[in-house]
């Protein structure tokens, strides 16, 4: 027999630890959570961070402080976690206390990839503070990274009269995830805006500082002169403090579909490097909507009435006027399919196969049609001409 | 009673779908952008599961329920 465990610790206090205590507390949990957050402000949706500018907290607030109240949370923010010992199952603080558990999530997220010489990552609102407050008097921005955080901030800060100019080491922007015919329109999208790229240099070395600006020097030999520079290359899972621990590690917290690592020890978000019987493999999913799915598939799991986890997933960008969405996975070494789509290439669905089977689809600018392909995900491509009627 | 008061924010909706997949009946998207459109904005208290979930699944937090 599987009992609820009486207190519960989800380490990692953002969109995917809120979820498990949200939905914990829903589905009728009385026992004791402790919430435990690195950041001093209370849990808050990131993806804004890098779509608009001047946000203040309680515009993406998870919770209003009325509500956060009534969920009854041993709330520590501002306290990071240093250590799991799953032994004596306790969460490590580094002020020295040890929140004891009888279960724990592990919902750390990721930490951006830093770049010597470039200060200016994206990840927290104080990210965010500072890098709104170098652009407050900045002519001209360096982004290093045309991922879809990149890519965001270009849209971003052309919008705000910012000379843009993109670096990339791939050929295109997204290159890697959307493959090459799609990258190609992305950076047409971009290029119409403003924003110039320099594509296929990595960069070598960064020199300068807030006050004088920066000298940006390229794989080519090239330099990138700019007032501004932000680093966008990509996060890594934040597990550094489970070094010490027995919790498996691998690309993430490595768990079964039921989201859990090891007995008791369950993780979601970011982090989850968990595996999806639904495409038959691992992954870890850096999405907003994976976040919240996970967190409450977790909340379930530690109810003991949980399911094996096995989302569709789902991420959606806003560049400017472009609202790009998919479901599913898609890579740059697919076979792409269109489905439905305008002439002038303005708006267009998308499906991304591999060995026959669909297994994503991409909607550009097309959000309500996207929305009815997504059932052909998982099927074959003789799908496609029924869909079509 | 035995109502649902529904409230959308299309401000803040991000176009997702999530909630037309969890409450067809209630919610839609606009063709042209995909953003939510409310078809009911006081549904029987019986769809409450399912418009809950719509609200939690929202990446965006742009769907408020009450009961009425």
């Amino acid at each position: 027999m599987t009992t609820t465990p009486g207190r519960i610790a989800i380490v990692g206090a953002s969109a995917a630890g809120f979820a498990v205590a949200n939905e914990l507390r829903d589905q009728g949990y009385d026992g004791t959570i402790s919430l435990i957050g690195a950041e001093a402000l209370p849990p808050y949706d990131r993806p804004p961070l890098s779509k608009r500018k001047a946000i203040d907290i309680d515009d993406i607030a998870l919770a209003d402080l009325g509500k956060l109240e009534a969920l009854d949370l041993n709330l520590c923010l501002g306290q990071r976690a240093v250590g799991l010992d799953t032994i004596d199952k306790i969460v490590r603080m580094a002020d020295g206390r040890a929140v004891r558990w009888d279960a724990c999530v592990i919902a750390t997220g990721a930490d951006p990839i830093r770049i010597p010489g470039v200060d200016s990552v994206l990840r927290t609102m104080a990210d965010a503070h500072v890098i709104q407050s170098r652009l407050d008097r900045a002519g001209s921005v360096a982004i290093i990274g045309a991922g879809v955080l990149g890519c965001e901030l270009a849209s971003l800060t052309v919008s705000m009269n910012c000379a843009v100019t993109v670096i990339d080491g791939l050929p295109g922007p997204m290159q890697n995830r959307l493959g090459t015919s799609v990258s190609d329109r992305l950076r047409r999208h971009h290029e119409e805006a403003g924003v110039m790229f320099r594509l296929g240099q990595t960069v070598s070395d960064v020199a300068g500082n807030p006050d004088q600006g920066y000298r940006i020097g390229l794989s080519d030999g090239g330099t990138v002169q700019a007032d501004a520079v932000i680093a966008a290359v990509g996060c890594r899972p934040a597990t550094g403090w489970l070094k010490d621990s027995d919790v498996p590690v691998n690309n993430g917290v490595v768990c079964d579909e039921n989201c859990r690592a090891m007995p008791g020890v369950f993780a979601a978000g970011d982090v989850a490097n968990w595996f999806n019987p639904r495409f038959g493999r691992h992954m870890r999913v850096e999405h907003r909507m994976n976040a919240t799915e996970q967190g409450m598939a977790v909340a379930n799991q530690l109810l003991a009435r949980g399911q094996p986890f096995d989302p569709i997933p789902f991420f959606w960008t806003d560049q400017g006027d472009l609202k790009l969405q998919v479901h599913g996975l898609v890579g740059p070494d697919m076979e792409i399919v269109r489905l439905d789509g305008e002439s002038d290439d303005k708006r267009f669905v998308l499906a991304y196969l591999r060995e026959g089977l669909i297994e994503g689809v991409l909607g550009w600018n097309m959000a309500q049609m996207l929305r009815k392909a997504r059932p052909l995900i998982g099927r074959p491509r003789a799908a496609i001409a029924d869909w079509a009627k | 009673m035995g109502k649902l008061k529904v409230e959308i924010i299309q401000d803040k909706c991000v176009g997702a779908g999530q909630c037309v997949f969890a409450a067809p009946d209630v919610f839609d998207q606009r063709e042209e952008d995909g953003i939510v459109v409310l078809l009911d904005e006081d549904p029987d208290i019986s769809k409450a599961p399912e418009i809950r979930k719509a609200a939690k699944l929202c990446p965006a937090m742009a769907i408020l329920v009450e009961e009425s």
